[in-house]
């Protein structure tokens, strides 16, 4: 090479000669030399034979996205893990993602991809229920097993309920089987429902307000739009005599009604009430000081201080491997709240997809319907993949039971839990019964 | 410029020979390419519905996503909660969406500019949240799932379970729609369409009761719109009050706008390029929307009458 522009040359600038076979031999010799080096360095080998693929969908953009966020952080997580540990009956694990949108058609248009193109084995996730119900005929018509991933629509595993869908976690019905009681006995007898004007808010309303009529109680219903700010004419119309007042919105409405209750003085005489699906992955600092003595219904102790005592070590284990800290902000990004409520899902969907796999002796599409009965028979006991404590599926309707809680806002805003209640509590009859159509 | 000989048989020729490779595209492809076509020659529906108001009429309507969704419902509901047959949904798909088309296009076309945009997407907000409130007979923002009974045409029974099936009854639909739209826009209706586009006051003028031809316009793109709508619930088994939204509109706004509006094929051209776009960047990045907004930008920057448009020489 010759000097340019006042550069040196290869040869003047390292003193040497060197030919193209030189350096063709000394390229061969040193990546035999590196391949022969990194050998064992090799943690892990699969054998021949192809990776499982599981799906997912999450709420990545457009709304939602710290659920998406979290799920899909938990998942990956969860998926090293068990690739870590072996993979499932010896063969990888391979995460293939896609984005809903918050959008049924364009998540139907990914569930189709997952399947016909990407060809996976299993799905799971997505926290909107019109999401999990818009890939259900895709789901059904593919014998597609599909774990959902935190929607709370009590259909999804009711009157809307289909073979190949399953799903771990609570929702609307069992909240209320789980809430009601303590409510009733904890807060007051007269309740005011100040709900979303949609499904979601209906449900609760619904769900909650039956069993409170049923023993004796009295309750109202107002709906107010999901996207209002101003609350104040709904708070307006709540019945003197209620002593409870129970909100359910989602996002910042959520912290809008909380203010305006405060604001108007309704919090001195109204227990206040809701679920956590309101405020899940939105740090107290942010939810504010009118949260103070506000009671949640939660699925999982926001803070490691508050999980019980025989699940701490498997907590601490879980909070490290997903990078959450112990009051539950991301450990890269402090203003990052997790929705530790929801997330714990995508943490044991893998390791049940593993276990039904092992029990049903799946190795091919051909054997879905084995690996559903199987899915749906887990028990799963509280240790490192079920950091959230025992969990029960119900084979009827592919429901799975897990402890619930009741959490309270502190004067310094930290949530305490000040009960648990047992999944045993919050066993409803099936409202379907799936066993023959697998 | 293709001689005077060769005009009257190029259209038919191409039509032709593009529906034949459309009809050829299972024999060669897998089944999620089937799907993906499908719902592209939805979307292309939808598109032109949109494109003979805005195209040919000049009206810039946001409220197509409101007979867009009321087609689904009119497939969905009478399939799940009074058991009639998916071929009585199409006929609804059509018939529901026109029907509301004439009671929002009265009030709708007595407004011009932003007036008219503003009260479309007004009615469009408003049978959204009718369609997540009444939760009972839509299903809310959870939607309706339900499973397509066979299409009975008479001399056969169509499983639209089956992903071919359901591809070609929507190649099928789809191609009979752009050849009853390319026809009404070349006949003398048509060019009063237009006339109003380029100017209404001398369309007035000049006899034609505007206000008419505009609702006319408005209820057949309803119709058509509704059409996609229903094709589309029959493709997917799910309707939701999601479709009703009015941003379901952009959709049919970007593929018009992309592909050149007034020109029924831009609109299709629109829809099939930036499907394609989307699915092949899904796998590399999530924000896909920004691709599509950027290429949207550049359309209307460097070819402000779209992609036909700019291929058949028009200049703004």
């Amino acid at each position: 090479m010759k000097e340019r522009n006042g550069k040196k040359s290869v040869h003047e600038a390292m003193g040497m000669e060197v030919s193209r076979r030189d350096f063709l031999r000394t390229t061969a010799v040193g990546a035999a030399g590196f391949a022969v080096g990194s050998l064992p360095f090799v943690p892990f080998t699969y054998g021949a034979s192809t990776p499982i693929r599981i799906g997912m969908i999450q709420e990545n953009t457009v709304g939602a996205t710290a659920y998406g966020y979290w799920l899909t952080k938990v998942a990956r997580a969860s998926v090293a893990k068990l690739n870590a540990e072996g993979g499932i009956s010896g063969r990888k694990v391979e995460l293939v993602e896609y984005d809903t949108k918050v959008n049924p058609a364009w998540a139907s248009s990914m569930f189709k991809k997952l399947i016909l193109e990407d060809k996976v084995d299993f799905t799971m996730g997505s926290v909107h229920s019109g999401v999990q119900m818009a890939v259900f005929p895709l789901a059904e018509q593919y014998k597609m097993p599909y774990i959902g991933g935190g929607a709370m629509a009590a259909g999804l595993t009711g009157k809307d309920a289909i073979a190949y869908y399953s799903r771990i976690h609570t929702h609307a019905r069992m909240q209320a089987a789980a809430g009601w009681k303590w409510g009733f006995d904890n807060l007051g007898k007269n309740w005011t429902f100040l709900v979303a004007d949609y499904a979601w808010g209906h449900s609760l309303a619904e769900e909650f307000g039956s069993r409170i009529k049923a023993a004796g109680g009295k309750t109202q219903t107002i709906l107010a739009p999901q996207n209002a700010s101003d609350f104040v004419p709904f708070l307006q119309k709540v019945d003197p005599e209620s002593k409870v007042l129970f909100t359910a919105f989602l996002g910042a409405p959520a912290l809008g009604v909380m203010r305006q209750t405060v604001e108007l003085g309704l919090h001195k005489r109204l227990q206040r009430y809701t679920v956590i699906c309101c405020t899940d992955g939105v740090g107290q600092e942010t939810v504010g000081k009118e949260s103070a003595g506000a009671h949640y219904l939660s699925y999982y102790p926001r803070y490691s201080s508050q999980v019980p005592k025989e699940l701490q070590a498997y907590d601490k284990a879980y909070r490290k491997a997903i990078g959450m800290t112990d009051d539950a902000k991301d450990a890269s990004d402090p203003k990052n709240t997790a929705t530790v409520s929801h997330m714990w899902t995508m943490w044991t969907t893998p390791y049940m997809i593993k276990l039904a796999v092992e029990k049903s002796g799946w190795k091919d599409s051909k054997k879905n319907a084995d690996f559903m009965k199987a899915f749906n028979t887990l028990k799963v006991k509280a240790g490192p993949w079920a950091p959230q404590g025992d969990l029960v599926m119900r084979e009827n309707d592919h429901q799975g039971f897990h402890d619930h809680y009741l959490e309270e806002v502190q004067p310094n805003l930290s949530l305490k839990v000040i009960a648990r209640v047992p999944k045993e509590k919050l066993m409803y009859d099936a409202p379907v019964d799936l066993r023959a159509k697998l | 410029m293709l001689p005077d000989k060769w005009k009257g048989t190029a259209f038919p020729l191409v039509f032709v020979l593009l529906t034949a490779v459309l009809a050829a595209v299972p024999f060669f492809v897998d089944l999620f390419y089937q799907t993906f076509l499908t719902e592209v020659l939805v979307w292309a529906l939808f598109a032109i519905s949109f494109d003979l108001i805005f195209g040919y009429v000049g009206l810039l309507s946001f409220g197509q996503a409101l007979f867009f969704g009321l087609g689904g419902y009119a497939v969905a509901i009478p399939i799940l909660k009074l058991g009639l047959g998916t071929g009585s949904g199409l006929l609804l798909s059509v018939a529901v969406p026109a029907a509301f088309a004439a009671f929002v296009g009265f009030f709708s076309v007595r407004l011009t500019g932003i007036h008219f945009v503003i009260i479309t997407i007004i009615f469009a907000l408003i049978g959204s949240t009718v369609g997540e409130t009444w939760t009972t007979l839509t299903g809310g923002a959870d939607g309706l799932v339900f499973m397509a009974p066979p299409l009975d045409l008479g001399v056969a029974k169509l499983d639209l379970m089956d992903i071919r099936t359901t591809y070609y009854l929507v190649l099928a639909i789809v191609a009979l729609s752009y050849l009853f739209l390319r026809r009404m826009v070349r006949s003398p209706l048509g060019k009063v369409f237009v006339a109003i586009r380029e100017n209404e006051e001398r369309a007035r003028l000049i006899g034609y009761n505007v206000r008419r031809y505009k609702l006319l316009a408005f209820v057949i793109a309803g119709g058509l719109s509704g059409l996609a709508g229903g094709l589309y619930t029959l493709s997917l088994k799910y309707a939701s009050a999601t479709f009703l939204h009015w941003s379901v509109s952009g959709h049919a706004v970007v593929y018009t706008i992309v592909g050149g509006a007034g020109t029924l094929v831009g609109p299709m051209l629109g829809a099939g390029l930036i499907m394609s776009l989307e699915h092949y960047l899904v796998k590399l990045l999530q924000a896909t929307d920004l691709v599509v907004g950027a290429v949207l930008v550049s359309t209307l920057l460097l070819a402000p009458m779209g992609i036909v448009g700019f291929l058949l020489g028009r200049r703004k």
